[in-house]
């Protein structure tokens, strides 16, 4: 259901809702309606590979929306590149591809102003899923706040992504209907920051996709493809930037995990921070044990985590992490950061230790005597996140943010 | 852990120490205690102390993982609470060899045929059976009876479960008082400033800290705080969120939903005040903690929270919302003073006073 790229301005997109009386009621519906909400969706954010979590979390909340509710049409405007990383939203939902590639902020932020404004005049209700939205369009709005990275951790931000983020936030969350967050922990900041009503910012929680790891290629040819010997296997999936904390990890191996066989598998894209990781796997001596496979395809990265003994994930700031839910519905223990959002979603299903070096020295030695305990806690934590959850609470942000300036 | 003989020639006393509550699927408080106290009686000498616990594929986690050997028994939970209930066995003398006193340090009374000290931290499940599984309050119940039956002497951890325990039948000449310690983290001021930030606390604040249950009277407390007029925020933290609360206007306080264990310590140095205003608590830890980092304490009198505080803290009727909301603003006029008295409270409650406390309970049973 793509369509195509309009040449001309043409009409706004959305269809007319006039009520009659042949129209089917659907389930759900808000009171007093008999047709589904059109709902437009600004993915104009989401270059396909580069933004981290946040893409998966958009793509399987709607996902998830398609699949407990008729009420609501979303109609998504994203780039062209998404369309082609999509396919699987593509066949529920319309889309609408831009005319820009995304990777360049300022003109993104234009073509919100008017592109995008232009079409989603006749929509009833826009959801902005990138944490900000633009300073004049319809309303009302669903604002996806994914962290406040800008406010908790600044430091790792460039100055001028800083300058836009503490200027564009605010002012977007002062629009906006209903704010969705992923964590109570993000909610609880948020609420903190910029003193909105509770009641306005709901918890729209990742969703996991059912299918995970169905499609993975066998161990045995894993291992073989990525050098992994048999040995045990630890998988850290994250883009490398400076709070991911890639290097405390590669500490943590050179000083206390001697372990020859052991492999540390380092997935994702590269971050401002790479550099440093290869220097510092150089470093520590580290080349032979360390993996660095960068970005691969999505069958392969649920093989690596479903075959590895451990993911580890030792963050210093997440608005949710989302690979530590993949990892618990396939039945991997988690190592994780006690970063608040992660400890959150991890709850006593993983191990979860501060970032220091002694406190992760034996982390190895626990998770020995608690495998068979952890699959089994961490694949019934994962089904607190599957689609259907992360659908219906969508659905209710959409809900109360049509109620509110309905 | 076997100590030898102490220094003053005595013979050490042969003690069976249960550790079984480790292995609990949320250990808590009741398994902190026993190791702590299980490290200070080490320390100080003059006892053998033989740990033992059921049987168990595996060591618990490792902030609950006792040192040195614990000795298993040949039964596992729930088998092994109603064997040791009914049965009196197995006795902790087929592991340890011969002993002089069995100290079931979590409740159950362990099987044994010498003299048996249990630990009694609060009779909660008393009060209010609905917090707690069915199958639980059965064993708590039948604990209670044998305890009645065959305890030489129970430990309680506050005046206010002595008295319960009282009330529940046992001989006054039973019981014995010795209080928890409390463990004191040094938090520097850029350790407050990261969690400040982390959480985008605002400067001044009074904090709440527990899991969100009604005896814990955060509704209360919250009314108290509407009463008062100046415009200091509540901050609540505690796992299980803002959804589960129900009995509060989600507008009338800042929830921080779960907090890790490092950033605690932090978080109660960064309050302006903690306020504890619970109905009713078989010691109150957050506390002591509190308490710890010189955060001025509001906290109930009549319960065992008032104990613990010693008189370093504000004291209100938990049932009198008027009363808790001058009590926060008495905790805000006296800041200076009830930081100074807390942390000099704090340090009297140390793990050692308990483990001497728990020795001399024990000296009573051989001599």
């Amino acid at each position: 259901m793509i369509e195509q790229h309009p040449t001309s301005d043409g009409p706004a997109a959305g269809p007319a809702h006039t009520v009659r009386a042949s129209d089917p009621p659907y389930d759900g519906l808000p009171a007093g309606r008999l047709s589904p909400v059109d709902v437009a969706v600004n993915l104009l954010w989401c270059v396909p590979g580069q933004v981290g979590g946040s893409e998966q979390y958009l793509v399987r909340q709607l996902l998830g929306l398609a699949e407990v509710s008729g009420a609501f049409v979303p109609r998504l405007y994203c780039l062209p590149a998404f369309v082609d990383a999509h396919p699987e939203l593509a066949a529920v939902f319309p889309m609408v591809p831009a005319g820009i590639t995304g990777n360049a902020r300022p003109r993104r932020i234009i073509y919100e102003h008017t592109w995008l404004a232009r079409r989603t005049r006749g929509a009833e209700l826009v959801h902005h899923g990138g944490g900000t939205a633009p300073a004049f369009g319809r309303r009302p709005i669903v604002l996806t706040i994914h962290d406040l990275q800008h406010l908790t951790s600044p430091e790792y931000l460039s100055p001028s992504k800083l300058r836009y983020l503490r200027a564009a936030i605010p002012r977007s969350v002062e629009r906006a209907s209903i704010v969705a967050v992923p964590t109570d922990y993000v909610r609880g900041t948020v609420i903190s920051a910029y003193g909105i009503e509770p009641e306005r910012v709901m918890v729209v929680p990742h969703g996991v996709e059912p299918t995970l790891g169905a499609d993975a290629p066998a161990e045995s040819d894993l291992r073989r493809d990525y050098g992994l010997g048999g040995g045990r296997v630890l998988v850290y999936p994250a883009i490398t930037h400076p709070h991911k904390g890639h290097r405390f990890l590669l500490e943590v191996m050179a000083t206390h995990w001697h372990d020859p066989d052991l492999r540390l598998v380092l997935l994702g894209g590269a971050g401002s921070a790479d550099g440093q990781v290869e220097a510092s796997i150089d470093e520590l001596g580290l080349r032979e044990r360390v993996v660095r496979p960068g970005r691969v395809s999505d069958a392969e990265r649920d093989g690596l985590i479903a075959l590895a003994t451990a993911l580890v994930f030792p963050s210093e700031y997440e608005g949710f992490g989302a690979p530590v839910v993949e990892a618990m519905a396939l039945g991997t223990p988690v190592i994780s950061s006690d970063q608040p959002a992660l400890a959150e979603v991890v709850g006593s299903a993983g191990i979860v230790r501060p970032r220091d070096l002694d406190a992760w020295a034996t982390v190895l030695d626990d998770l020995d005597s608690r495998t068979p305990e952890l699959r089994v806690a961490g694949r019934r934590r994962a089904e607190a996140f599957s689609l259907r959850t992360s659908g219906e609470a969508l659905a209710a942000a959409y809900l109360a943010a049509l109620d509110i300036d309905g | 852990m076997e100590a030898a003989a102490d220094l003053t020639g005595e013979a050490s006393i042969r003690v069976a120490y249960t550790l079984e509550q480790c292995w609990h699927p949320t250990p808590g408080g009741t398994a902190i205690a026993a190791l702590r106290i299980a490290r200070e009686l080490d320390r100080i000498g003059g006892v053998e102390l033989h740990q033992v616990a059921g049987r168990h594929p595996q060591a618990p986690i490792p902030e609950f993982r006792p040192v040195g050997s614990v000795a298993m028994l040949p039964l596992s939970r729930p088998l092994l609470y109603e064997a040791w209930n009914r049965l009196n066995w197995p006795r902790v003398e087929s592991v340890t060899g011969e002993i002089d006193v069995a100290h079931a340090t979590g409740l159950v009374p362990c099987g044994t045929a010498s003299p048996l000290v249990v630990t009694v931290h609060d009779l909660a499940f008393l009060h209010d059976p609905t917090q707690f599984s069915r199958q639980g309050v059965r064993t708590m119940q039948r604990s209670l009876d044998t305890i009645r039956r065959r305890a030489d002497r129970v430990i309680c951890s506050s005046r206010a479960t002595m008295i319960d325990c009282e009330r529940a039948g046992l001989d006054r000449s039973v019981l014995r008082h010795v209080p928890l310690g409390v463990d004191i983290t040094d938090v520097t001021p850029l350790e407050v400033e990261r969690v400040r930030r982390r959480y985008l606390l605002p400067d001044e604040f009074v904090l709440f800290l527990g899991t969100l249950e009604p005896r814990k009277n955060l509704a209360r407390l919250a009314e108290a705080m509407r009463l008062r007029s100046s415009d200091q925020e509540l901050v609540v933290a505690g796992a299980d969120g803002w959804g589960d609360v129900g009995a509060i206007d989600e507008r009338s306080a800042l929830f921080l939903g779960f907090v890790p264990d490092a950033d605690l310590a932090a978080l109660y140095a960064a309050a302006s005040v903690f306020a504890y205003p619970s109905e009713r608590e078989g010691f109150g830890l957050p506390v002591a903690e509190a308490m710890a980092q010189g955060t001025p304490v509001v906290t109930s009198a009549g319960t065992s929270t008032e104990e613990v505080a010693g008189g370093a803290a504000v004291l209100v009727d938990p049932f009198d919302v008027a009363d808790i909301a001058r009590g926060l603003d008495e905790a805000f006029d006296r800041r200076a003073d009830l930081s100074i008295s807390g942390r000099a409270r704090a340090a009297e409650l140390t793990w050692r006073s308990s483990a001497e406390r728990t020795l001399s309970v024990y000296r009573e049973l051989v001599a």
